[in-house]
């Protein structure tokens, strides 16, 4: 799953300890998202949805 | 560093400190015991602080983001099959009397489930992209 976590935070400016303190989860978690090596949970994409604003699916698209 | 990982670090840093101290005080007292209660006494009295120290990694994986609890599930799952298969093997290997394995190898168990725990954890973190940028 491909995703716009990385372009988003940098628009607001935010590093990833401060996205990760956002989300309550560890930098290693955003870090894993960004690069997609993780593809993080249902809840975790709906709490990532409400933070920026966005639909789920402006979020995340789906891979090869 | 993550109030859970601070708590972890204070909670095993004291149960490891008096696992030290049980090791250097009451330890060497009850192997010098000539009745088998003492003996029994001194003998678990290691367990105790090594339960808290379980209790605290067990806290600490509990309290993890999702992505920790399954890097640390992997972890655990691996030594777990390690140090299983090598420990029956060696009972295999004493069964059969091809190798003299003493009691006391039992106590090397713990410490090879946690080191064999704590290389996967690496191998594994390293799997999901490793370190993150520094803030």
């Amino acid at each position: 799953v491909k995703n716009r976590l990385r372009e988003l935070r940098a628009e607001r400016g935010w590093s990833q300890a401060e996205l990760a303190a956002r989300l309550d989860v560890s930098r290693q978690t955003v870090n894993a998202i960004e690069t997609e090596h993780y593809d993080p949970s249902l809840p975790l994409a709906f709490k990532l949805s409400k933070l920026f604003g966005l639909p789920i699916e402006k979020l995340f698209t789906p891979g090869k | 560093m993550r109030p859970v990982n601070r708590r972890y670090l204070v909670e095993f840093l004291s149960a490891m400190a008096a696992y030290t101290v049980v090791m250097v005080t009451v330890w060497p007292w009850a192997v010098g015991q000539e009745s088998t209660g003492p003996r029994l006494v001194g003998a678990i009295a290691p367990m105790v602080p090594l339960l808290f120290a379980a209790r605290a990694l067990v806290r600490r994986v509990l309290g993890g983001d999702e992505l920790e609890q399954r890097v640390q599930l992997v972890a655990a799952a691996v030594a777990a099959g390690v140090v299983g298969l090598g420990t029956m093997t060696l009972g295999f290997l004493a069964s059969a009397r091809v190798l003299e394995v003493p009691g006391q190898a039992f106590t090397l168990v713990l410490p090879a489930l946690v080191m064999v725990w704590g290389i996967t954890l690496g191998l594994v973190s390293r799997r999901y992209g490793g370190a993150p940028e520094e803030p």
